[in-house]
């Protein structure tokens, strides 16, 4: 008798469990497919960042004697720092447009928990700029003379180390919503937090093409992805409150 | 414990009770600062490697330790006023912010006049310089933010948040410069090896340290009364206090 | 349609205690009380500028820099957090309308992120709600296209999707009839009416005198008098 009443308890639990994290699901699904659909028919949204990558890469040649040993050397460096860039002006877009119609708002209130609305909005924006960027990347190393290793590695680098950018980048985008002219604002706020995956990432790129070990770099890359993942959203919900209010 | 928090974070409490501290505070930041200047710079001992010039230590060392530290305060205030919504450590984590990176600085360039004997060169991209000039940059941004807002409030709650993210990238800063100063290491320059400090150095030294870091103190504190003068006018008790001459 | 939920839920209560809200270290207002429960309409009054969109802000728990206290249920809102934020519905200043994206698109998705209702169609279901403020024809045009009185019809229809489907027992809402016709503003306080009578409340901003058969109070800012109308 008690065994059935317990059974049921918990039968009654796991449903009510199941039942609420498929809610949680549907929501999210339904906030990342919105961002991504938008973002896909803004299309200069997605299309300029990419469009600064290729330019920036390409005034590297340009600017210097463009021998094939000569650019090699300056490949990681040149592609990390592009890709830094473009992953930071793409962030403009990331709530602006939310912001200003008030659909940001309304987020906010939504009975969901609200950092993982958000982080549903980092990832579409991730999606839809980390990603191309990191795969625009490696025919731009080809470009630059990148040996193989270093393709590989910087392939890697990128795909850890651009969502940091984008998680990082969020509480920036957040904080300078109310600015006039955020963009040079959030320049000068994210470039310092952004030097430790450059260094990282640049580095490791360094350290592959002269036949160093980078699994320590990669491995710390990757502490400071979950380190991100676990604790941006909680500090972009704040700093969004901070500029709804 | 936070109403005593919210106690000692008062505005009022504060500016009366660092309004009797400053003459002393004043006073003892002068005068300790003055003995541990004329000691370094004239009495102690010249270091048996780099001579004269090392005499600048006992002003780079105690400035860059402490723009260091003043970060670290800050961040600490800023997520005290962000936690407990307290208006007095807002205050005090944007004077930090100030005076933390005038010692910044003050570190830099007092850090590249000793390159300039020692490596013969003005400027190095070694670890300890590098990661000097990566704090002025997060100091930039927290300042940035600061004079952007037209609400003060405001403006203190986006710059805390920066603080602290900044507080938690300082480590992961040292760590990448350093592995990064390894990986490419300068073969041209060779680095002075470490001179050992003798106890008639280190005596100076400690007075300097805490000279600056008084100086500090007083500095954060006028700073925080002056922002108090600006944000507090329009209440009873400031326009009672300077018409009682409290000032 | 289930009209006979709300009559069977609890009684539910919101409580404001002592609030005082400061902007750039002056005072908005000081030592505000309210106290409603179901069926009543709140009328918040005041000058621009008293601090109608902040008190609303603060009800809503998106402004957090005041003193004082919320209570839903005898509970602070800000312990109830999503049980508490899943009650309301509040309409700003701003329409929040996507100008990217059509009416029906709009709408879909804010039903999308509400909790799961029982409409199975909820394109018809729309539809059938657009029809209330004359958008009917505009389902499939862009937002972008649209005038302001048509947006703030379009957030407007929100009102209409969650009476339907009883989804909230609490609107707020900050000035909602800027910007309409007299034809939408008879619209709008029937439906404002008809929502009352089923247990539920409203708090409202309007520079507009509102006329809705219910017990109304007022608040009057800033000096915070709390009548009974």
């Amino acid at each position: 008798m008690l065994m059935r009443q317990l059974t049921r308890w918990i039968y009654l639990k796991v449903n009510l469990l199941v039942f609420k994290l498929t809610e949680l699901f549907r929501v999210c699904f339904h906030v990342l497919k919105r961002d991504l659909i938008l973002s896909f028919t803004q299309k200069f949204d997605w299309l300029n960042p990419l469009f600064f990558l290729v330019l920036f890469t390409s005034l590297i040649p340009l600017s210097m004697d463009p021998s094939p040993e000569n650019l090699s050397k300056v490949a990681p460096s040149s592609i990390w720092t592009a890709a830094l860039l473009s992953s930071l002006l793409s962030l403009e877009t990331l709530f602006k447009r939310d912001f200003e119609d008030g659909t940001l708002e309304q987020l906010y209130l939504i009975p969901y928990p609200t950092s993982l609305l958000i982080f549903m909005k980092i990832f579409a924006h991730w999606l839809s700029s980390g990603l191309p960027i990191t795969l625009l990347s490696i025919p731009l190393a080809l470009m630059l003379f990148m040996p193989a290793d270093g393709i590989i590695t910087l392939f890697y680098t990128l795909l850890i180390g651009t969502p940091i950018l984008s998680l990082i980048g969020a509480i920036g985008a957040a904080l300078a919503l109310n600015l006039q002219r955020g963009g040079l604002l959030l320049a000068l706020l994210l470039l310092p937090l952004y030097i430790p995956v450059l260094i990282l990432g640049a580095g490791s790129v360094y350290a592959a093409v002269s036949g160093l070990a980078i699994s320590g770099q990669l491995a710390l890359l990757a502490a400071m992805l979950i380190g991100c993942l676990l604790t941006t959203p909680l500090m972009t919900m704040a700093s969004i409150r901070i500029s709804l209010t | 414990m936070i109403t005593i928090l919210k106690k000692l974070g008062s505005p009022k409490w504060f500016y009366h009770f660092s309004h009797k501290l400053t003459p002393w505070i004043a006073f003892f930041s002068i005068t300790v600062l003055f003995t541990g200047m004329i000691w370094g710079l004239l009495f102690a001992p010249e270091d048996y490697l780099q001579g004269q010039s090392f005499r600048i230590f006992y002003v780079h060392v105690p400035t860059a330790f402490l723009a260091q530290s003043i970060y670290i305060a800050m961040a600490i205030f800023s997520f005290i006023s962000l936690v407990w919504r307290i208006k007095l450590t807002e205050m005090l984590s944007k004077s930090c912010a100030t005076i933390g990176i005038s010692y910044t600085f003050i570190a830099l360039v007092t850090g590249s006049l000793w390159g300039a004997p020692t490596w013969g060169t003005w400027w190095i991209w070694d670890a300890r310089l590098t990661s000097m000039l990566l704090l002025f940059f997060l100091y930039l941004g927290v300042i940035a933010l600061h004079s952007n807002f037209e609400n003060r409030q405001t403006a203190a709650k986006a710059a805390g948040i920066l603080a602290i993210i900044g507080v938690v990238n300082i480590p992961i800063i040292k760590l990448s410069v350093n592995w990064w100063n390894t990986l490419h290491q300068p073969a041209t320059l060779k680095f002075t090896q470490a001179s050992s400090i003798t106890v008639d150095m280190l005596i100076p030294f400690l007075i300097c340290f805490t000279g600056f870091s008084l100086f500090a103190a007083w500095m954060i504190i006028l700073k925080t009364q002056n922002e108090i003068l600006i944000r507090e006018s329009k209440t009873k008790w400031l326009k009672e206090a300077i018409k009682n001459h409290a000032i | 349609m289930d009209h006979n939920r709300n009559s069977l839920s609890p009684i539910f209560s919101l409580t404001g205690n002592n609030l005082s809200f400061f902007r750039n270290d002056q005072v908005i207002f000081r030592n505000i009380s309210f106290d409603i429960s179901q069926e009543k309409l709140l009328f918040v009054t005041g000058q621009n500028g008293a601090g109608k969109t902040s008190l609303l802000k603060i009800i809503t728990g998106l402004q957090r820099d005041y003193t004082g206290s919320i209570l839903f249920n005898k509970q602070p809102i800000h312990s109830l957090q999503e049980a508490y934020r899943s009650i309301f519905l509040y309409l700003g200043h701003q329409t929040a309308i996507t100008k990217n994206q059509s009416v029906l698109e709009n709408l879909q998705f804010y039903m999308n992120l509400s909790p799961k209702n029982s409409i199975n169609a909820p394109k018809s279901f729309i539809k059938t709600q657009l029809q209330k403020l004359k958008l009917d024809h505009l389902g499939e045009i862009l937002c972008s296209q649209l005038s302001a009185g048509q947006l703030r019809r379009v957030a407007l229809t929100r009102l209409f999707i969650s009476n339907e489907i009883n989804q909230h027992r609490l609107w707020i809402l900050d000035e909602p009839f800027v910007s309409l016709d007299h034809k939408g503003f008879e619209t709008l306080q029937n439906l404002m009416e008809d929502f009352i009578k089923k247990g539920n409340s409203i708090i409202l901003t309007s520079h507009q005198h509102v006329n809705v058969d219910a017990p109304t109070y007022t608040l009057d800012l800033p000096e915070g008098e709390f009548t009974r109308v």
